[in-house]
This record gives C-alpha cells, sequence and structure tokens, in this order.
C-alpha cells in the first residue's frame, strides 16, 4: 500500500518533466544541443516535451521558412527572447515585422534577416523606433525599400555593425544622402559592413559620400556601374580601416585607381575584388603587382575576373604568399605558363579560378613538377577553357589526391575520377564555418566553384 | 600546478547506500561542489556523505574524473562554441556507452555534484540519441508514452509549418 501510494506521489510530481529521470533544466540543456528541426520534432512526442521545447529561450536563432501557420500571437511568444531572426525569402509582411519588433522580442533582438520579402519603408520605421540592441539587419533584395532614414532612430544603445542592402534596386543618392545626413554619430562610429552590391542607381556622390561619412568601414561591397576613379580613390582615401572592397562592375575605373590602392593600403587590406575592370592597361597591373610585391603586401583573397589586360607579361611580377583564393575567369590572354609563375608566387594558394582561359593547356606544370608545390591547391577551375585535354586532368588529379581540378564542361575530377558537376559537389571535410547563431553561414555551404568562396575567410 | 602539491592527500565521499570511496583532492575536485567543500572545511578525517549519488554512479563518475584530472577547468564564457559542437572524444564515448538508466544517472550525478564538461557530455550523448530520430522513435528510444489526441497533434503540426524546412 505505502509503495504504491509513494509511486502515485513521485508520478505526480514528475508528469511535467519530460524525461522522468531527470530535472527540466538538465532536458533543457539537452534541448539546446538540437537544432531547430529536431526541436520540432521533440514538440511532437509527448505534452512534457512540448511544453519544454517552446521554451522562448531555445529560441534565441530562429528560421522561419515560410509563412504558413504563422499565427503572430502564439509565435511571438515563443519568440519573446529571440536573438537572431532568419526570415529570409517567406512571404513576410510590414504587418509582422511590426508586431515582432513592438514585443517584448525588440530587446534581445541582435540579428535581423529580412532578405527577399516584401517589406516596405514602414518596416524600417518598425526598426529604428524599436530595436534596442539590433548589431545586423540584412535585407538583400528588398525591392520596395527606397528610404533608411528611419535607421536613424535606432537607438544609442544599439551597436549596428553590419548593413545589408544589396540588390535593393530602389536604393539611390537620395536614399544615402538623407540616410547618413540626418543620423547620429552613433552608427557612423559602429557601421562597419556595409554591402550595396547590385545597386545600380547609387552614383559617384553616393559612394563618396559614404566613403567621407562611415570611415570606420572594414566592409564595403559595391555595384560599380557607372562608377568613377573619383568616388573609388575616396573611398581609399578615408576608409583606412578598410579589409574588404569588392566592385562588380569596375569597367569605368582605371590605372589611378591601381596606383592609390598602392598609395592607401594598409596591412589589414585583405581582400579585392574588382570585377570586370575592363579598363585596367596591363603596364597598370604590372606596376600594381610589382609594387605589391615590393611591399610585401599579400591579399587573403583576389577577384579579378574579366579584367582582360592581365597578361603573361604580368603575371611575371605576382607574388602573393599569403594569396588563398584568385579568381582570373574570362582573363582570356593568360597564357598556360601564367600558371606556373601563379603557383610558384603564392605558395599558400588553395584556389584559382580560371574560366574560358583559353590559352590554359597544364603542360607547364608537368614540365617542371619536381619544382613546384601544389600540396595546398584544392581546387583549379577550368571550365571552357578549350584547350585543356582530360588526360593531364585525370594524370595531375593521380599526382594530387587532395585536388579537386573543374573540366571544360564544368565536371569535377578528383583522383582522376569524375565525381560530379561543379554547382554539386563540395569540398570534402571543409568546415563550413558558424553564424553567431550556429547556423550555417549566410550563404551556406560553397560549392567548389562558387564565386562567393572570394569571402570566406573573411569574418567578422 | 595544485595537483602536484596535494598529491597523495585523500578524502572520503560516502555514498547514499554507505559505501566509502578514498580519492585523491585533486580527482575529487573535478567536482566544483566537493572543491569547494574541502577548501571549506579543510584537512579533516570525516567522510564527506553524498546522499543523491549510489555507489555504482559514484564509481564510474570517480573513473571519469580520474582520467580526466589533468584537464583544464572550464571556462563559462565560451557557450556559444560549446553549444556548436556535439562531438565527444573516444574515451568518453565508451565511458558512456552504458544502459539508459545509467547514462540519466551520471548525467544527474555530474548536475549535482557540479562537474560542468561531465553534464555537457552526457548530455551532448542523449542529443546525439535523439538526432535523426522522428517522434515516434524517440518515444521507442526513451519509453515515453504518446498523450495527444489526433487533434492535438494536427494543431501541433498546424503551429510549427512556418517554422519547417521544406
Amino acid at each position: 500500500m505505502t509503495s504504491a501510494a509513494e509511486n502515485t506521489v513521485v508520478k505526480t510530481y514528475y508528469s511535467d518533466r519530460a524525461f522522468p529521470l531527470l530535472p527540466n533544466e538538465v532536458t533543457l540543456l539537452i534541448f539546446s544541443y538540437l537544432t531547430q528541426q529536431t526541436r520540432l520534432k521533440l514538440c511532437r512526442v509527448s505534452k512534457a516535451f512540448k511544453a519544454l521545447a517552446y521554451t522562448p529561450l531555445l529560441w534565441n536563432e530562429t528560421i522561419i521558412y515560410n509563412t504558413n501557420g504563422l499565427e503572430l500571437d502564439s509565435t511571438l511568444k515563443r519568440l519573446k527572447n529571440i536573438q537572431a531572426l532568419d526570415a529570409r525569402a517567406t512571404k513576410i509582411t510590414d504587418e509582422f515585422a511590426k508586431k515582432l519588433l513592438v514585443s517584448s522580442a525588440r530587446h534581445a533582438l541582435k540579428i535581423l534577416d529580412l532578405s527577399v520579402t516584401g517589406i516596405t519603408n514602414i518596416s524600417l520605421m518598425s526598426i529604428g523606433f524599436n530595436c534596442t540592441s539590433l548589431e545586423k539587419l540584412f535585407l538583400e533584395g528588398c525591392k520596395e525599400i527606397s528610404n533608411i532614414t528611419s535607421l536613424a532612430n535606432l537607438s544609442s544603445t544599439c551597436n549596428l555593425t553590419t548593413l545589408v542592402l544589396s540588390h535593393c534596386e530602389s536604393i539611390d543618392d537620395d536614399t544615402i544622402f538623407s540616410f547618413l545626413t540626418v543620423t547620429n554619430t552613433t552608427i557612423l562610429k559602429t557601421l562597419i559592413k556595409l554591402d550595396i552590391d547590385g545597386c545600380y542607381k547609387i552614383t559617384d556622390d553616393g559612394i563618396n559620400l559614404i566613403a567621407t561619412r562611415l570611415i570606420k568601414l572594414k566592409y564595403l561591397v559595391i555595384d560599380g556601374q557607372e562608377i568613377s576613379d573619383y568616388s573609388i580613390i575616396s573611398v581609399l582615401c578615408n576608409c583606412k580601416e578598410l579589409e574588404l572592397l569588392a566592385i562588380s562592375f569596375s569597367e569605368s575605373l582605371t590605372d589611378m585607381v591601381l596606383e592609390e590602392l598602392i598609395l592607401n593600403l594598409q596591412p589589414s587590406f585583405k581582400f579585392l575584388k574588382l570585377r570586370k575592370g575592363t579598363s585596367f592597361s596591363e603596364e597598370g597591373f604590372r606596376n600594381f603587382f610589382e609594387a605589391l610585391k615590393r611591399r610585401e603586401h599579400s591579399f587573403y583573397s583576389l577577384d579579378l575576373s574579366e579584367c582582360t589586360n592581365i597578361t603573361n607579361s604580368n603575371l611575371f611580377y605576382f607574388h602573393q604568399p599569403q594569396l588563398r583564393w584568385l579568381n582570373l575567369d574570362w582573363c582570356w590572354g593568360i597564357k598556360d605558363s601564367s600558371l606556373m609563375y601563379l603557383i610558384m608566387g603564392c605558395p599558400n594558394i588553395q584556389e584559382i579560378m580560371m574560366t574560358g582561359c583559353n590559352y590554359i593547356t597544364c603542360e607547364s606544370l608537368f614540365y617542371k613538377i619536381e619544382q613546384l608545390d601544389l600540396s595546398s591547391l584544392v581546387t583549379l577551375n577550368f571550365c571552357s577553357c578549350k584547350l585543356i585535354e582530360p588526360e593531364l586532368i585525370i594524370k595531375l588529379g593521380k599526382l594530387y589526391p587532395k585536388l579537386y581540378i573543374i573540366d571544360y564542361y564544368g565536371e569535377v575530377y578528383k583522383q582522376g575520377k569524375k565525381v560530379g558537376f561543379k554547382d554539386e559537389v563540395y569540398v570534402e571535410d571543409e568546415i563550413c564555418e558558424l553564424e553567431v547563431g550556429g547556423r550555417e553561414k549566410r550563404w551556406g555551404k560553397l560549392n567548389v566553384g562558387d564565386f562567393k568562396r572570394f569571402y570566406r575567410f573573411y569574418s567578422v | 600546478m595544485t595537483s602536484e602539491s596535494s598529491e597523495g592527500k585523500k578524502v572520503t565521499l560516502k555514498s547514499c547506500d554507505d559505501v566509502e570511496f578514498k580519492v585523491e583532492i585533486p580527482v575529487a575536485s573535478r567536482s566544483i561542489l566537493l572543491k569547494n567543500m574541502i577548501e571549506d572545511v579543510g584537512e579533516t578525517d570525516q567522510s564527506i556523505p553524498l546522499p543523491n549519488v549510489n555507489e555504482k554512479v559514484l564509481k564510474k563518475v570517480l573513473e571519469w574524473c580520474q582520467h580526466h584530472v589533468n584537464d583544464p577547468q572550464p571556462t563559462n564564457d565560451d557557450d556559444d562554441s560549446r553549444r556548436r559542437n556535439t562531438e565527444i572524444d573516444d574515451w568518453d564515448q565508451r565511458f558512456l556507452n552504458v544502459e539508459q538508466d545509467m547514462l540519466f544517472e551520471i548525467i544527474l550525478a555530474a548536475n549535482y555534484l557540479d562537474i560542468k564538461p561531465l553534464l555537457d557530455i552526457g548530455c551532448k550523448t542523449v542529443a546525439n540519441m535523439i538526432k535523426g530520430k522522428s517522434p515516434e522513435e524517440i518515444r521507442n528510444t526513451f519509453n515515453i508514452v504518446n498523450d495527444f489526441t489526433p487533434e492535438e497533434e494536427e494543431q501541433i503540426r498546424k503551429e510549427n509549418e512556418w517554422a519547417e524546412d521544406r
């Protein structure tokens, strides 16, 4: 009798426990090791599991995948301590953003991703008025956004470091002007990462204003269409802490920019992309590479794709001992012997992209194979290089078993065998760095040929 | 290192079923609870009673403490990276390859004795047992009764559709 009674007491007492043996605070610790997708399964195990799996603490970092069944009030209860919300590419509306941002969530929220949603300037007002801890804001591809002035209202307790507005096509000089001239001094000091790639309406005036106002920038990505030397030189002269500069269309830039790059070179400047720099001359690049060598400055990532005046004569001076990633796609003047200079000048190079470099055959590598060290190489991309022979790819792959080589058709070879198409092959054992929220980095896992690998060694 | 100076010195622990263990102080000090007690009380011949841990579990926990006696003390500030990493080293994996009840008892003891690294790997082990399983498989693994009605199950499915990756 007694023991039966005791059992009942014990059972009643613990009925809110998920695992009868463990106190719920320990079970919470177990749940904290599990991803959102696994926690959703826990919700369906039992009532006690559900109650525990709904604990707001476990939802500090949450991804909204779609808006089906998204009942604001009940969901917001779970999200009340949320620190990182990713609602990328969902049907999230201004109304949801407003509700979220006036709820208790606004105090904890540090990272907000509303990229590729239909939100408008109204949501930016909600953000500007409500957030007290916002650090990173991602609004990629929000085409409706034209006015970001309300971000100037952000509380001075916010440490906004990152603002991504890439492909927000409505953004123009006026947007930038009203934001940067109204803004309180806090944002001017805290903002170090700005991405306005694809915002093609921004002209020299907008870029110049950014350069003179946001002098603490470490990371700047711009579109570049119709941008001239003048504003880029302003960036180089003013933003002395720059670590990464990426320009997607550099057609209008001249050798002056290359010269100013050298004149303003800071040791921390490690990532440079000057895609489509068709107006840079052969001599300009020669002087640039020579000066870098003389100054012993080496980048980690360089994207000089479609810079058609990169040739054998200037690559001879290319000496970048710390370089990991190099993109020379469509620099079709490059001869095969350049490949050898590159490997000798960049002993730590991991990836070389040479799509469409038609003179590349790989033969020069075999000519001096004993003296070359290819052991750090991970990827060679020879897509659309019409002289590349499969036999040499196979031979090279057998010599260097870790090496991924992409052939003319975009097929990836490893150890002499085809392992798939370049868009589907990932580097084996590659550590996928994690964003603050324990989720994969913004661009997720990157396949062997992805040009976003430019950013791979950059961490903020 | 303190482990050298206090080597040889022992403390006696008594399990809830009255079995005594003589343990070197550095080994016992893997438990923050015991470490603080020993520091507060100083040298003593009296045994320390542990009313929440039985002989079998205490023996097992002390085996872990002995093996990890020279590990650096864990820090609190590394919460994020701790959570990202669900890997457990080989020795610990073998150590925790025990009956489920025993595993839970080790976790309970680690929690009570305040041995954070042991608590962590215990919890990770359970988390790894959950990973990749359906709700039904989770119930079977841990012997849990489904107390939902079909309507309630449908309701849960609906209210979580937004968080489902498809």
